[in-house]
Protein backbone atom coordinates (compact mmCIF):
# COMPACT_ATOMS: atom_id res chain seq x y z
CA UNK A 1 0.00 0.00 0.00
CA UNK A 2 1.73 3.14 -1.15
CA UNK A 3 1.73 6.08 1.81
CA UNK A 4 -0.92 8.96 2.20
CA UNK A 5 -0.33 11.61 -0.31
CA UNK A 6 -3.80 13.51 -0.02
CA UNK A 7 -7.50 13.48 0.10
CA UNK A 8 -9.40 12.60 -2.97
CA UNK A 9 -11.39 15.59 -3.74
CA UNK A 10 -14.23 15.08 -7.08
CA UNK A 11 -15.68 17.54 -9.48
CA UNK A 12 -18.77 16.60 -10.79
CA UNK A 13 -18.55 18.83 -13.59
CA UNK A 14 -15.45 17.67 -14.75
CA UNK A 15 -15.87 13.89 -14.51
CA UNK A 16 -17.43 11.65 -17.35
CA UNK A 17 -17.54 8.59 -15.29
CA UNK A 18 -15.11 6.57 -16.83
CA UNK A 19 -14.72 4.43 -14.00
CA UNK A 20 -10.79 4.91 -14.51
CA UNK A 21 -10.87 5.91 -10.61
CA UNK A 22 -12.94 3.23 -9.63
CA UNK A 23 -10.36 0.74 -11.46
CA UNK A 24 -7.45 2.28 -9.84
CA UNK A 25 -9.03 1.96 -6.18
CA UNK A 26 -7.39 -1.15 -4.29
CA UNK A 27 -9.92 -0.49 -1.67
CA UNK A 28 -13.22 -0.09 -3.28
CA UNK A 29 -13.52 2.99 -1.54
CA UNK A 30 -14.60 4.07 -5.28
CA UNK A 31 -17.57 2.48 -6.63
CA UNK A 32 -19.59 2.24 -10.17
CA UNK A 33 -23.15 0.81 -9.97
CA UNK A 34 -25.12 0.67 -13.00
CA UNK A 35 -28.96 1.69 -12.26
CA UNK A 36 -31.30 0.46 -15.12
CA UNK A 37 -34.50 0.61 -14.28
CA UNK A 38 -33.53 5.16 -14.36
CA UNK A 39 -30.88 4.57 -16.57
CA UNK A 40 -28.47 5.92 -14.59
CA UNK A 41 -24.42 5.20 -13.83
CA UNK A 42 -23.87 5.71 -9.81
CA UNK A 43 -20.34 7.03 -8.87
CA UNK A 44 -19.88 6.41 -5.43
CA UNK A 45 -16.51 7.75 -2.80
CA UNK A 46 -16.78 6.29 0.56
CA UNK A 47 -14.22 8.16 2.48
CA UNK A 48 -14.01 5.80 5.48
CA UNK A 49 -12.30 3.38 3.00
CA UNK A 50 -10.24 5.60 1.85
CA UNK A 51 -6.40 5.33 1.92
CA UNK A 52 -5.32 8.66 0.51
CA UNK A 53 -2.96 6.70 -1.78
CA UNK A 54 -3.61 9.38 -4.51
CA UNK A 55 -3.86 6.14 -7.48
CA UNK A 56 -7.55 7.69 -8.71
CA UNK A 57 -5.95 11.44 -9.19
CA UNK A 58 -3.04 9.80 -11.41
CA UNK A 59 -5.80 7.70 -13.30
CA UNK A 60 -8.64 10.42 -14.10
CA UNK A 61 -8.32 11.41 -17.86
CA UNK A 62 -9.96 14.64 -17.33
CA UNK A 63 -8.61 15.74 -14.11
CA UNK A 64 -12.12 15.71 -12.24
CA UNK A 65 -10.03 13.80 -8.69
CA UNK A 66 -7.96 16.20 -7.22
CA UNK A 67 -6.24 15.71 -3.38
CA UNK A 68 -6.80 17.83 -0.79
CA UNK A 69 -3.15 17.99 1.21
CA UNK A 70 -4.22 20.88 3.77
CA UNK A 71 -6.16 18.23 6.12
CA UNK A 72 -5.50 15.75 8.67
CA UNK A 73 -6.01 12.25 7.94
CA UNK A 74 -7.36 11.70 11.47
CA UNK A 75 -10.26 14.16 10.96
CA UNK A 76 -13.63 12.86 10.89
CA UNK A 77 -14.02 11.68 7.09
CA UNK A 78 -16.99 13.58 4.89
CA UNK A 79 -20.13 11.49 4.22
CA UNK A 80 -19.81 9.43 1.51
CA UNK A 81 -20.42 11.11 -2.04
CA UNK A 82 -22.73 10.02 -4.91
CA UNK A 83 -22.73 10.88 -8.23
CA UNK A 84 -24.92 9.98 -10.86
CA UNK A 85 -24.45 10.17 -14.84
CA UNK A 86 -26.87 9.60 -17.15
CA UNK A 87 -26.93 7.05 -19.14
CA UNK A 88 -26.41 6.24 -23.11
CA UNK A 89 -28.13 4.49 -25.04
CA UNK A 90 -26.98 2.65 -28.10
CA UNK A 91 -28.09 3.89 -31.72
CA UNK A 92 -28.15 0.71 -32.91
CA UNK A 93 -28.65 -2.20 -30.33
CA UNK A 94 -30.78 0.09 -27.52
CA UNK A 95 -28.92 -0.86 -24.77
CA UNK A 96 -26.70 1.12 -22.35
CA UNK A 97 -23.00 1.39 -23.34
CA UNK A 98 -21.60 4.53 -21.63
CA UNK A 99 -22.64 7.77 -20.35
CA UNK A 100 -23.85 10.56 -22.15
CA UNK A 101 -20.71 13.16 -20.77
CA UNK A 102 -18.35 9.90 -21.61
CA UNK A 103 -19.51 10.15 -25.08
CA UNK A 104 -19.46 13.82 -25.52
CA UNK A 105 -15.98 13.90 -24.02
CA UNK A 106 -15.31 11.48 -27.19
CA UNK A 107 -16.77 13.35 -29.32
CA UNK A 108 -15.17 16.16 -28.63
CA UNK A 109 -11.99 14.81 -29.08
CA UNK A 110 -12.92 13.27 -31.98
CA UNK A 111 -13.98 16.96 -33.60
CA UNK A 112 -9.96 18.05 -33.14
CA UNK A 113 -8.32 15.24 -34.72
CA UNK A 114 -8.32 15.90 -38.37
CA UNK A 115 -7.79 12.43 -39.79
CA UNK A 116 -10.60 10.84 -41.99
CA UNK A 117 -10.72 7.76 -39.48
CA UNK A 118 -11.37 10.33 -36.74
CA UNK A 119 -14.13 11.52 -39.03
CA UNK A 120 -15.49 7.73 -39.59
CA UNK A 121 -15.23 7.01 -35.77
CA UNK A 122 -17.07 10.27 -34.85
CA UNK A 123 -20.17 8.65 -36.94
CA UNK A 124 -20.01 5.37 -34.78
CA UNK A 125 -20.01 6.80 -31.78
CA UNK A 126 -23.40 6.61 -31.21
CA UNK A 127 -23.27 3.23 -31.39
CA UNK A 128 -21.94 0.24 -29.15
CA UNK A 129 -18.60 -1.81 -29.36
CA UNK A 130 -20.74 -4.44 -29.55
CA UNK A 131 -22.81 -3.30 -32.31
CA UNK A 132 -19.70 -2.34 -34.53
CA UNK A 133 -18.01 -5.52 -34.11
CA UNK A 134 -21.52 -7.06 -35.58
CA UNK A 135 -21.35 -4.47 -38.44
CA UNK A 136 -17.67 -4.70 -39.20
CA UNK A 137 -18.67 -8.82 -39.86
CA UNK A 138 -21.26 -7.76 -41.91
CA UNK A 139 -19.65 -5.33 -43.86
CA UNK A 140 -16.95 -8.20 -44.58
CA UNK A 141 -19.31 -10.71 -45.17
CA UNK A 142 -20.23 -8.11 -48.00
CA UNK A 143 -16.91 -7.44 -49.08
CA UNK A 144 -16.56 -11.60 -49.80
CA UNK A 145 -19.76 -11.95 -51.30
CA UNK A 146 -18.88 -9.44 -54.18
CA UNK A 147 -16.31 -12.00 -55.12
CA UNK A 148 -18.36 -15.26 -55.59
CA UNK B 1 -0.96 1.67 -46.28
CA UNK B 2 -1.02 -0.11 -43.48
CA UNK B 3 -0.98 -3.96 -43.06
CA UNK B 4 -3.98 -6.01 -40.50
CA UNK B 5 -5.66 -9.10 -40.48
CA UNK B 6 -9.21 -9.56 -42.34
CA UNK B 7 -11.45 -12.35 -41.84
CA UNK B 8 -13.67 -14.45 -44.60
CA UNK B 9 -17.04 -14.50 -43.20
CA UNK B 10 -17.83 -17.18 -45.93
CA UNK B 11 -14.75 -19.46 -44.37
CA UNK B 12 -14.93 -18.76 -41.16
CA UNK B 13 -16.26 -21.31 -38.75
CA UNK B 14 -16.54 -19.26 -35.62
CA UNK B 15 -14.34 -21.78 -33.95
CA UNK B 16 -12.67 -19.24 -31.83
CA UNK B 17 -8.75 -21.12 -32.31
CA UNK B 18 -7.36 -17.46 -33.08
CA UNK B 19 -8.86 -15.77 -29.85
CA UNK B 20 -7.00 -18.61 -28.07
CA UNK B 21 -3.99 -18.35 -30.06
CA UNK B 22 -3.84 -14.79 -29.73
CA UNK B 23 -3.84 -14.52 -25.87
CA UNK B 24 -1.99 -17.34 -25.60
CA UNK B 25 1.37 -16.01 -27.69
CA UNK B 26 0.53 -12.73 -25.93
CA UNK B 27 0.91 -14.46 -22.09
CA UNK B 28 3.81 -16.11 -23.14
CA UNK B 29 5.47 -12.59 -24.05
CA UNK B 30 4.24 -10.90 -20.97
CA UNK B 31 1.74 -9.36 -22.10
CA UNK B 32 -1.56 -9.31 -20.99
CA UNK B 33 -3.57 -12.60 -21.80
CA UNK B 34 -6.30 -11.62 -23.34
CA UNK B 35 -7.88 -12.01 -27.03
CA UNK B 36 -6.92 -9.09 -28.92
CA UNK B 37 -9.36 -9.96 -31.70
CA UNK B 38 -12.93 -11.44 -31.02
CA UNK B 39 -15.88 -13.36 -32.66
CA UNK B 40 -19.51 -11.84 -34.29
CA UNK B 41 -21.89 -13.85 -34.39
CA UNK B 42 -25.45 -13.06 -36.28
CA UNK B 43 -28.20 -15.01 -37.56
CA UNK B 44 -26.16 -14.77 -41.06
CA UNK B 45 -22.86 -13.93 -40.40
CA UNK B 46 -19.74 -15.59 -38.26
CA UNK B 47 -16.36 -13.78 -38.57
CA UNK B 48 -13.82 -12.74 -36.51
CA UNK B 49 -13.10 -9.20 -36.57
CA UNK B 50 -9.89 -7.47 -35.69
CA UNK B 51 -8.45 -4.28 -35.50
CA UNK B 52 -8.07 -2.42 -39.16
CA UNK B 53 -4.52 -0.36 -37.74
CA UNK B 54 -6.38 2.84 -39.07
CA UNK B 55 -3.72 5.36 -40.30
CA UNK B 56 -5.25 8.38 -38.23
CA UNK B 57 -6.12 5.82 -35.52
CA UNK B 58 -9.17 7.31 -33.69
CA UNK B 59 -8.15 5.43 -30.28
CA UNK B 60 -4.97 7.06 -29.99
CA UNK B 61 -6.56 10.27 -30.91
CA UNK B 62 -8.26 10.07 -27.79
CA UNK B 63 -6.16 8.62 -25.40
CA UNK B 64 -5.48 10.78 -22.23
CA UNK B 65 -2.20 8.96 -21.22
CA UNK B 66 -0.59 9.02 -24.80
CA UNK B 67 -0.56 5.46 -23.92
CA UNK B 68 -1.18 4.43 -27.62
CA UNK B 69 1.45 5.31 -30.16
CA UNK B 70 1.46 4.18 -34.27
CA UNK B 71 4.97 2.07 -34.80
CA UNK B 72 5.93 1.25 -37.65
CA UNK B 73 3.00 -0.57 -38.89
CA UNK B 74 1.26 -1.10 -36.11
CA UNK B 75 -1.03 0.79 -33.37
CA UNK B 76 0.53 -0.12 -30.09
CA UNK B 77 -0.89 0.14 -26.79
CA UNK B 78 2.08 0.75 -23.38
CA UNK B 79 0.03 -1.21 -20.53
CA UNK B 80 1.95 0.69 -18.03
CA UNK B 81 0.72 4.07 -18.97
CA UNK B 82 -2.93 2.67 -19.47
CA UNK B 83 -5.17 3.80 -17.02
CA UNK B 84 -8.10 2.01 -18.05
CA UNK B 85 -10.73 4.64 -18.97
CA UNK B 86 -12.31 3.08 -21.63
CA UNK B 87 -12.00 6.05 -24.05
CA UNK B 88 -10.33 4.47 -26.90
CA UNK B 89 -13.03 1.42 -26.69
CA UNK B 90 -16.10 4.08 -27.26
CA UNK B 91 -14.22 6.09 -30.11
CA UNK B 92 -12.64 2.76 -32.00
CA UNK B 93 -14.83 2.72 -35.01
CA UNK B 94 -14.68 -1.32 -35.49
CA UNK B 95 -15.07 -2.22 -31.32
CA UNK B 96 -11.39 -3.38 -31.56
CA UNK B 97 -9.94 -2.52 -28.03
CA UNK B 98 -10.86 -4.72 -25.49
CA UNK B 99 -10.40 -3.98 -21.66
CA UNK B 100 -8.45 -6.61 -19.93
CA UNK B 101 -7.00 -7.67 -16.89
CA UNK B 102 -4.33 -10.83 -15.19
CA UNK B 103 -6.78 -13.83 -14.36
CA UNK B 104 -6.36 -12.94 -11.14
CA UNK B 105 -7.36 -9.77 -10.84
CA UNK B 106 -10.14 -8.95 -8.48
CA UNK B 107 -13.88 -8.05 -9.08
CA UNK B 108 -14.38 -4.80 -8.17
CA UNK B 109 -18.19 -5.82 -8.05
CA UNK B 110 -20.18 -9.32 -8.22
CA UNK B 111 -20.33 -9.83 -12.04
CA UNK B 112 -24.06 -9.24 -13.11
CA UNK B 113 -24.60 -8.50 -9.65
CA UNK B 114 -27.43 -6.19 -8.77
CA UNK B 115 -28.38 -4.22 -11.37
CA UNK B 116 -26.70 -5.28 -15.08
CA UNK B 117 -28.50 -7.78 -17.45
CA UNK B 118 -28.97 -7.51 -20.90
CA UNK B 119 -29.93 -4.08 -20.90
CA UNK B 120 -26.68 -2.53 -20.41
CA UNK B 121 -23.76 -3.61 -23.46
CA UNK B 122 -20.59 -5.59 -22.36
CA UNK B 123 -18.50 -2.41 -22.29
CA UNK B 124 -20.83 -1.12 -19.33
CA UNK B 125 -20.72 -4.13 -17.21
CA UNK B 126 -16.62 -4.56 -17.54
CA UNK B 127 -17.03 -1.41 -15.71
CA UNK B 128 -19.12 -1.80 -12.78
CA UNK B 129 -17.29 -5.21 -12.12
CA UNK B 130 -13.93 -3.19 -12.89
CA UNK B 131 -12.23 -6.65 -13.86
CA UNK B 132 -9.37 -4.96 -16.20
CA UNK B 133 -6.47 -2.69 -15.54
CA UNK B 134 -5.40 -1.86 -19.20
CA UNK B 135 -7.03 -1.98 -22.63
CA UNK B 136 -5.39 -4.51 -25.74
CA UNK B 137 -5.54 -4.19 -28.94
CA UNK B 138 -4.17 -6.56 -32.15
CA UNK B 139 -0.64 -5.51 -32.43
CA UNK B 140 -0.15 -7.60 -35.48
CA UNK B 141 2.16 -10.10 -32.86
CA UNK B 142 4.94 -7.37 -33.57
CA UNK B 143 6.98 -9.60 -30.75
CA UNK B 144 6.54 -12.81 -32.44
CA UNK B 145 9.11 -13.81 -35.03
CA UNK B 146 6.73 -15.18 -38.48
CA UNK B 147 4.04 -12.86 -38.36
CA UNK B 148 0.30 -13.20 -36.29
CA UNK B 149 -0.52 -16.25 -34.61
CA UNK B 150 -4.43 -16.08 -35.51
CA UNK B 151 -3.12 -16.44 -38.90
CA UNK B 152 -1.54 -19.66 -38.36
CA UNK B 153 -4.10 -21.26 -36.29
CA UNK B 154 -7.18 -20.99 -38.72
CA UNK B 155 -8.49 -24.36 -39.28
CA UNK B 156 -10.31 -22.82 -42.37
CA UNK B 157 -7.81 -20.74 -43.44
CA UNK B 158 -10.05 -17.95 -43.02
CA UNK B 159 -7.93 -15.02 -41.93
CA UNK B 160 -5.30 -13.60 -43.53
CA UNK B 161 -3.32 -10.16 -43.78
CA UNK B 162 -4.09 -7.43 -46.01
CA UNK B 163 -1.75 -4.86 -47.15
CA UNK B 164 -1.66 -2.50 -50.24
CA UNK B 165 -0.42 -5.23 -52.96
CA UNK B 166 -3.29 -7.54 -51.89
CA UNK B 167 -5.30 -4.43 -52.51
CA UNK B 168 -4.41 -3.50 -55.78
CA UNK B 169 -4.81 -7.37 -56.99
CA UNK B 170 -8.47 -7.78 -55.51
CA UNK B 171 -9.14 -4.19 -56.98
CA UNK B 172 -7.85 -5.79 -60.45
CA UNK B 173 -9.99 -8.64 -60.12
CA UNK B 174 -13.57 -6.95 -59.50
CA UNK B 175 -12.53 -4.41 -62.49
CA UNK B 176 -11.80 -7.33 -65.08
CA UNK B 177 -15.12 -9.48 -63.57
CA UNK B 178 -16.82 -5.90 -64.19
CA UNK B 179 -15.87 -5.90 -67.53
CA UNK B 180 -16.74 -9.05 -68.56
CA UNK B 181 -20.11 -9.04 -67.18
CA UNK B 182 -20.76 -5.89 -68.97
CA UNK B 183 -19.67 -7.14 -72.44
CA UNK B 184 -22.09 -9.78 -71.63
CA UNK B 185 -25.00 -7.80 -70.99
CA UNK B 186 -24.29 -5.93 -74.25
CA UNK B 187 -23.56 -8.81 -76.59
CA UNK B 188 -27.06 -10.23 -75.27
CA UNK B 189 -28.21 -6.86 -76.48
CA UNK B 190 -26.86 -6.88 -79.55
CA UNK B 191 -28.01 -10.33 -80.40
CA UNK B 192 -31.79 -9.25 -79.31
CA UNK B 193 -31.70 -6.24 -81.51
CA UNK B 194 -30.95 -8.51 -84.27
CA UNK B 195 -33.49 -11.05 -83.65
CA UNK B 196 -36.39 -8.39 -83.07
CA UNK B 197 -35.97 -5.98 -86.77
CA UNK B 198 -36.67 -2.40 -85.29
CA UNK B 199 -36.97 1.07 -87.48
CA UNK B 200 -33.72 3.10 -88.60
CA UNK B 201 -33.00 5.33 -85.32
CA UNK B 202 -33.46 2.19 -82.78
CA UNK B 203 -31.00 0.26 -84.41
CA UNK B 204 -28.06 2.83 -85.38
CA UNK B 205 -28.26 3.97 -82.01
CA UNK B 206 -27.75 -0.03 -80.56
CA UNK B 207 -24.74 -0.20 -83.01
CA UNK B 208 -23.46 3.01 -81.58
CA UNK B 209 -24.01 1.69 -77.92
CA UNK B 210 -22.35 -1.24 -79.42
CA UNK B 211 -19.24 0.77 -80.28
CA UNK B 212 -18.85 2.96 -77.23
CA UNK B 213 -18.91 -0.60 -75.36
CA UNK B 214 -16.03 -1.33 -77.43
CA UNK B 215 -14.18 1.42 -76.81
CA UNK B 216 -14.80 1.12 -73.52
CA UNK B 217 -13.31 -2.41 -73.18
CA UNK B 218 -10.27 -1.55 -75.09
CA UNK B 219 -9.65 1.41 -72.83
CA UNK B 220 -9.76 -0.55 -69.95
CA UNK B 221 -7.78 -3.70 -71.32
CA UNK B 222 -4.94 -0.82 -72.51
CA UNK B 223 -5.03 0.35 -69.09
CA UNK B 224 -4.30 -3.22 -67.64
CA UNK B 225 -1.61 -3.92 -70.21
CA UNK B 226 1.47 -2.70 -68.56
CA UNK B 227 1.09 -5.97 -66.30
CA UNK B 228 0.92 -7.92 -69.11
CA UNK B 229 1.27 -11.46 -66.64
CA UNK B 230 -1.93 -9.93 -64.63
CA UNK B 231 -3.77 -10.01 -67.60
CA UNK B 232 -3.41 -13.44 -68.60
CA UNK B 233 -4.01 -14.38 -65.14
CA UNK B 234 -6.78 -12.53 -65.53
CA UNK B 235 -7.64 -14.32 -68.90
CA UNK B 236 -7.27 -17.46 -67.08
CA UNK B 237 -9.67 -17.32 -64.62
Amino acid sequence: MSEAIGKPHHDFGRCIACAACAVACDTRAIRIFVDEEEGLLVWTLDLTDCTWCGLCAQACPTGAMGLVTDCDFADDPEPPKRCLFALRECASCGRYYATNKEVEYANALLDQAEHVDAAHARLLVSVCPDCKRRRDAQAASRRSGLGR
Amino acid sequence: MNRFVVCDPARCIGCGACLVTCSESHRKRWMRPAARLSLAKTRTVTAAVTCHQCEGAPCMAVCPEEAITLRRDHVHIDEELCTGCLLCALACPFGAVYPSAPSDAPAKATPYGRASSTRSSGLLRQKETGRYASVVACDLCAKVPGGPRCIVSCPTKALSLVDECTLTHLVRDRRLEAIEKAGVAMRGAKEAEREVPAHHGAASAARADDNAAAELTEGLDAAWRPHASWHEEGEGQ
